[in-house]
């Protein structure tokens, strides 16, 4: 087996299996480098055991989203900021409002252009219903002819029945 | 005698008018009213609406919408295991018809110019007995009527 390396936590932590154990120890046996570096996280973690534990403290647990304090430069300066910003806005309201360009009026040839697109575009939407119109009933005849034939069908059948039982 | 005449030709442009105001009412309300009722039948899940509703006005009557439908499609003579819906589901669209018929009428009825308040609204449907072996008793017309002046009082005819 190769040195434990970062395994070793792994091996501290008693996360390996029944075999990887077995075989860990016996590396650990034959290898003086791992053997030390093995009593040597095993020192500091069982020292790190025995260190109280501790309460964190409130401002730790409770106040981690909280923006730190500003720092002087900025105290100073938000006002000053607030004093700019408010004056450009005065001055914006209060300048005489200037005129909108004038649209020029769309001339006389597009807007008889447009009508009779308008117009076209209209027609091909009638014509387009009517269609559709003209295509459903011919649907609706075409099923009712089936509908038809099909009780046709059944009453012939059933004629036929009714003559063998005779 | 005189007078007669003189009752006549004074009633007559009057009768006429009416009638001609009549028509011309009815070629507005007309189409709309096969489009209500189309549009209301169709609503009914499982029928196929094989004719659509065509009105008319007949004098000193009223309107008479008529329309032709089937409650179920065939059965399909090419397989033999395929079934008709079930009787308790074509009752169901039956009544469901009937529903809409009335509902139709009672909405539509007071609104309609065409009609005066004495003359009638009858929506005439005709149910087209797709599976007839199996269906024998099912009726081939139910007609709804409604005086125009009383919309709640619809009466049903089936033959």
């Amino acid at each position: 087996m190769s040195h434990l390396g970062e395994r070793i936590t792994d091996y501290l932590l008693d996360e390996m299996t029944e075999l990887e154990r077995t075989q860990a120890d016996a590396h650990i046996r034959q290898c003086p480098e791992c053997a030390t570096q093995v009593e040597g996280f095993k020192s500091l973690y069982f020292r790190l055991q025995a260190v109280p534990a501790s309460e964190p403290p409130r401002r730790l647990v409770f106040e981690t989203g909280k923006k730190a304090a500003p720092t002087r430069f900025w105290t100073w300066l938000s006002p000053a900021v607030s004093a700019v910003a408010a004056s450009v806005l005065t001055v914006i309201f209060l300048a005489p409002p200037s005129t909108p360009p004038a649209t020029a009026p769309a001339p006389q040839w597009l807007a008889a252009e447009l009508d009779k697109r308008d117009t076209e575009n209209n027609n091909e939407i009638k014509r387009l219903r009517s269609e559709i119109d003209y295509w459903e009933s011919q649907q609706r005849a075409a099923s009712r002819e089936s509908f038809v034939t099909a009780r046709s069908i059944q009453l012939l059948a059933q004629k036929q029945a009714s003559l063998r039982e005779e | 005698m005189l007078r007669t005449i003189l009752c006549v030709l004074i009633a007559a442009p009057m009768l006429f008018a009416q009638a001609t105001g009549a028509k011309s009412d009815f070629r507005k309300e007309g189409p709309a009213l096969q489009g209500a009722v189309d549009a209301g039948i169709s609503e009914v899940a499982g029928i196929s609406l094989l004719q659509t509703s065509k009105a008319t006005y007949i004098q000193e009557f009223g309107i008479v919408v008529t329309l032709e439908l089937a409650l179920e499609t065939p059965r399909s003579p090419f397989n033999v295991d395929a079934r008709p819906d079930r009787p308790a589901a074509v009752a169901e669209r039956q009544q469901r018809v009937r529903d809409k018929m009335k509902q139709l009428l009672v909405q539509k009825a007071p609104g309609l110019r065409t009609a005066g308040d004495d003359q009638f609204v009858v929506i005439v449907v005709h149910i087209f007995n797709t599976n007839p072996v199996d269906r024998p008793n099912l009726p081939q017309q139910i007609i709804a009527m409604v005086k125009k002046s009383e919309p709640a009082n619809v009466t049903f005819r089936e033959l």
